[in-house]
């Protein structure tokens, strides 16, 4: 039983950051009706922004603390926002009326690009993330441990959700970007300006990347240019079984996500971790295409 | 007993009625119309004559055998051909491609014949080739063979699809507004062909249409359908002075 | 089909001018046979090692890439899990020979494994597609990459094929020989498969599914046929790979192998047979000829130009180099 605790503990710190990179898919997707897949990449990035702002942005000796931590999930927020909108404007944006699969295999490209460029720039090899956050296992009795960094996850991911349900449901921004979503024909007649809400969803989908990928810094803290690339793939597989589109979907699938792989790893075998995934994908897709919230017209966007 | 037979049947989405206790009775190698107002479900019996929808009640029956249940490539096999309302064709192959690919059901070539172009693949191939030409040929577009359909003027389009739906050498032609979009020339030139089309096949044909001249002068029999039901049926004479008819299509466009 | 005997007299002659060379630089003995299989030590007298591995695995990709448009570009199914099915095949002719045929003639191996790979391939391909083919679009792309990912997966855990280690010691029959003729046979066979009634009635479903419904074409056989045959070749194909490296690792095997396929189809022109063939070419040649670009800057900007080049041509051109048309002895007029 404490086993199955700690588990699900782990697991839902692991859920936590795969929804908010599949906060970003999911978002992209309403809108573009693209899967991004740089998306993961973006989140690497984010990684990486963070790494070498805490290494070279911040005083020499400056010790671990929660306002640090802050400061690096912001720089890293900005680093990807501005990733995720020149990506947009100079990879997807020519292509608006191209025929889907060029636009994907454009995303593909700029993947591709990201991973190898990241090579080039960041180095092949594994680099370790600095210690931002002090460092304290929380014994909560029986061998179940709550540690700052999980903590830290949960209330993070937990405000940077709050703050996008804001901008999705009670901006103008969300209304627009909802419209576009359902429509793209009917949101370009009523004058919605279509280029600035895709533009602007890149901004906050990237920048949600980036916040995810310090929080994994420091929940896994070896990075290396590749490290995108399965996380990445698993947020889209979180955002499909949520349903598409949907963002509340998105965290739900991502939670799921995140709780089934900690328990078959825990339970089962951490080889089989992985593959529990690309098995939850094929089983949404053929049995509910829509995803767990697809059917319910809840807040498409 | 008719040839094709529609027995009483309805068909709703959700509630809304689409059609209503529509019977229809085609007898072989007659000239039927359909008209009606703008929604009347003209192109939706079409739908369910050809497996797209299946009826919520009643029956269709060809030659006896209800194709309700049966997949619409199936039903295409069994001899009803169709055109639609908006064109579709096959617009990337040429215009002798789409009459061949109708042949689809009816050639028997194996993958191993169109791998080592087998005689009989060469001999199979050859025949349907020909068969297209003279379907292009009967529609006066053999010229046009070897151009894309999509890069065609609209009405040779319409008349590519009526020579792909003979393609499949149906016993029961239904043609959906074959005349949408034609100048009066091309229209009349149409009626004609139609009219040999059918004569010369002794095919039953079924046919939708708007322009009034048209189905009154080649229709040897016509169903009007009024809000998804049949409110009469005759000679264009009868038609033409049945109250519910004029009702109908009083203050309508036509 | 005059265009066709002029490319086998084209391939003949180049096979003729092998043996050939062959003969002489063999000190006048006959070996023919070492042309298309086993060691490829006379083909290495002919060019040098490294052109040899580029033309081999570029024969490779052109089998990938040809077999994927059969499913892309004729019959309009997006997926992307061409590298399980490859994978499949790579493994199931690795396995069969090594542990069941180790002593057999090469000749005997050869055909045994990749038959055997193709039909393995083609049963899986089979059961995804009869699962999967209702969805359509990116949902098939999205399922099909998943399939793809298990099947890597799977050959991870299973110790006897060598797991995360990778599978190593298999025989190395296949050579340049033998994988340039399956890829002129894959080629033609792709080609008469387009310009027989089943290749019609593909491009109909393709254009548009509805009306080929109206042909009396059965939209979902004639996928699950172009997905069986397609799975077949990627997975003979994935035979010959085996058996040319001599070492299997399921890294090669992840979904990058797969996009990378999608790729070539998309940069030559999806809907091209020769497009096909051209992106093969150049997805293949362009990193390898890029690798004079690292000599020259000394850092390996290689794959960054490979990448751009991607995105570059999807953005200038997105019909792809070759659009709708062929070259002309892949044409079907």
């Amino acid at each position: 039983m404490n086993d199955f605790i700690q588990h699900t503990i782990n697991g839902l710190a692991l859920g936590s950051i795969y929804a908010l990179v599949a906060l970003g898919y999911t978002m992209v997707f309403g809108v573009l009706q693209l899967i991004n897949f740089a998306h993961g990449e973006i989140f690497m990035m984010g990684a990486f922004s963070g790494l070498y702002f805490a290494r070279y942005a911040l005083p020499a000796g400056t010790q671990p603390s929660i306002g640090v931590t802050l400061m690096v999930v912001v720089a890293a927020m900005i680093g990807s926002a501005v990733l995720g909108v020149i990506i947009e404007k100079f990879a997807y944006r020519p292509l608006r009326k191209a025929p889907r699969i060029n636009i994907l295999i454009t995303a593909i490209g700029v993947s591709l690009l990201l991973q190898y460029g990241g090579q080039l720039i960041f180095g092949a090899s594994p680099q370790f993330f600095p210690t931002i956050l002090p460092r304290q296992n929380i014994d909560l009795g029986g061998d179940i441990f709550l540690d700052t960094n999980q903590i830290t996850i949960f209330l993070l991911s937990f405000v940077l959700m709050v703050i996008l349900q804001y901008l999705v449901f009670k901006t103008q921004f969300g209304r627009s970007m909802r419209a576009i979503s359902h429509s793209l024909e009917t949101a370009n007649v009523i004058g919605i300006n279509v280029n600035k809400v895709i533009f602007i969803t890149f901004i906050i989908g990237s920048a949600l990347a980036g916040a995810a990928g310090v929080l994994y810094g420091v929940a896994y803290p070896k990075i290396d240019p590749l490290l995108g690339l399965l996380p990445g793939l698993k947020a889209f597989i979180a955002a499909v079984l949520g349903g598409i589109g949907n963002i509340t979907g998105a965290v739900i699938g991502a939670v799921l996500l995140g709780l089934s792989e900690t328990y078959v790893a825990g339970y089962i075998s951490s080889t089989y971790r992985d593959a529990l995934a690309f098995v939850i994908l094929i089983l949404v897709l053929l049995l509910r295409p829509g995803g767990i919230l697809g059917s319910k017209k809840i807040e498409k966007v | 007993m008719a040839f094709l037979e529609v027995d009483n049947m309805s068909l709703e989405f959700g509630g809304v009625k689409a059609c209503q206790n529509v019977t229809l009775k085609l007898e072989p190698g007659i000239l039927y119309g359909l008209i009606g107002p703008n929604g009347a479900g003209k192109s939706t019996i079409f739908n369910v004559l050809t497996g797209i929808y299946p009826p919520t009640r009643g029956d269709v029956k060809l030659g006896g055998e209800s194709l309700v249940g049966k997949k619409p490539f199936e039903i295409a096999q069994k001899g009803i051909g169709r055109t639609f309302q908006n064109i579709r064709l096959f617009k990337e192959l040429t215009v002798l491609e789409n009459v061949m690919s109708a042949f689809y059901s009816s050639s028997h070539s194996s993958m191993l014949d169109m791998v080592f172009e087998t005689g009989k693949f060469h001999t199979e191939e050859a025949d349907v080739r020909a068969k297209s030409m003279e379907l292009l040929k009967v529609m006066g577009i053999e010229d046009l063979a070897e151009v894309p359909a999509g890069g065609l003027p609209y009405g040779k389009q319409r008349k590519l699809e009526i020579a792909r739906a003979l393609g499949l050498n149906p016993k029961l032609l239904l043609l959906d507004e074959p005349a949408a979009g034609l100048n009066p020339t091309e229209t009349r030139e149409l009626t004609d062909l139609i009219r040999k089309i059918q004569k010369d096949r002794n095919i039953t044909v079924l046919l939708i249409e708007h322009d009034m001249g048209l189905v009154m002068k080649i229709c040897e029999k016509i169903y009007v359908l009024v809000q998804g039901q049949l409110v009469c049926e005759g000679t264009a004479d009868v038609v033409q002075n049945d109250k519910r008819v004029i009702e109908a299509y009083l203050g309508v466009d036509e | 089909m005059k265009n066709i005997n002029k490319t086998f007299l084209i391939i003949a002659m180049f096979f003729g001018l092998a043996i050939l060379l062959n003969f002489v630089m063999g000190g006048f003995s006959f070996d023919v046979a070492s042309l298309f299989y086993a060691k490829p030590t006379r083909w290495q007298g002919l060019i040098s090692p490294y052109y040899y591995a580029v033309l081999v695995i570029l024969c490779v990709n052109v089998v990938l890439s040809v077999s994927l448009a059969l499913l892309n570009g004729f019959t309009g199914l997006f997926t992307m899990g061409h590298a399980g099915f490859m994978a499949i095949g790579a493994y199931t002719s690795a396995s069969i020979v090594t542990f069941m045929l180790p002593t057999a003639p090469f000749f005997i191996q050869m055909i045994v494994g990749s038959l055997c790979a193709g039909t393995i391939a083609a049963l899986i391909g089979f059961l995804i597609g009869v699962s999967s083919l209702r969805l359509n679009g990116d949902y098939l792309g999205m399922v099909t990459l998943g399939f793809s990912e298990i099947i890597r997966i799977m050959l991870l855990n299973i110790d006897a094929v060598g797991g995360a280690r990778g599978m190593t010691d298999i025989p190395q029959y296949s050579n340049l020989g033998s994988v340039l003729l399956l890829a002129v046979i894959v080629i033609l066979v792709i080609k008469r498969i387009r310009d027989g009634r089943l290749g019609r009635a593909m491009l109909a479903i393709k254009e548009n599914e509805m009306a080929a419904n109206m042909m009396g074409i059965n939209p979902l056989a004639i996928k699950v046929k172009a997905f069986v045959i397609s799975s077949f070749i990627a997975g003979v194909a994935g035979s010959f790979f085996a058996h040319s490296e001599g070492y299997l690792s399921t890294q090669t095997f992840t979904f990058v192998k797969s996009f990378e396929v999608i790729a070539m189809n998309v940069i030559g022109g999806l809907g091209s047979l020769s497009g096909a063939i051209l992106g093969a070419g150049i997805l293949t040649v362009l990193p390898e000829a890029l690798r004079k670009v690292q000599d020259i800057t000394g850092i390996d900007l290689r794959m960054i130009i490979y990448a751009l080049t991607m995105i570059l041509i999807m953005i200038l051109r997105p019909q792809g180099l070759m659009g709708n048309r062929e070259w002309k002895w892949l044409s079907s007029k």
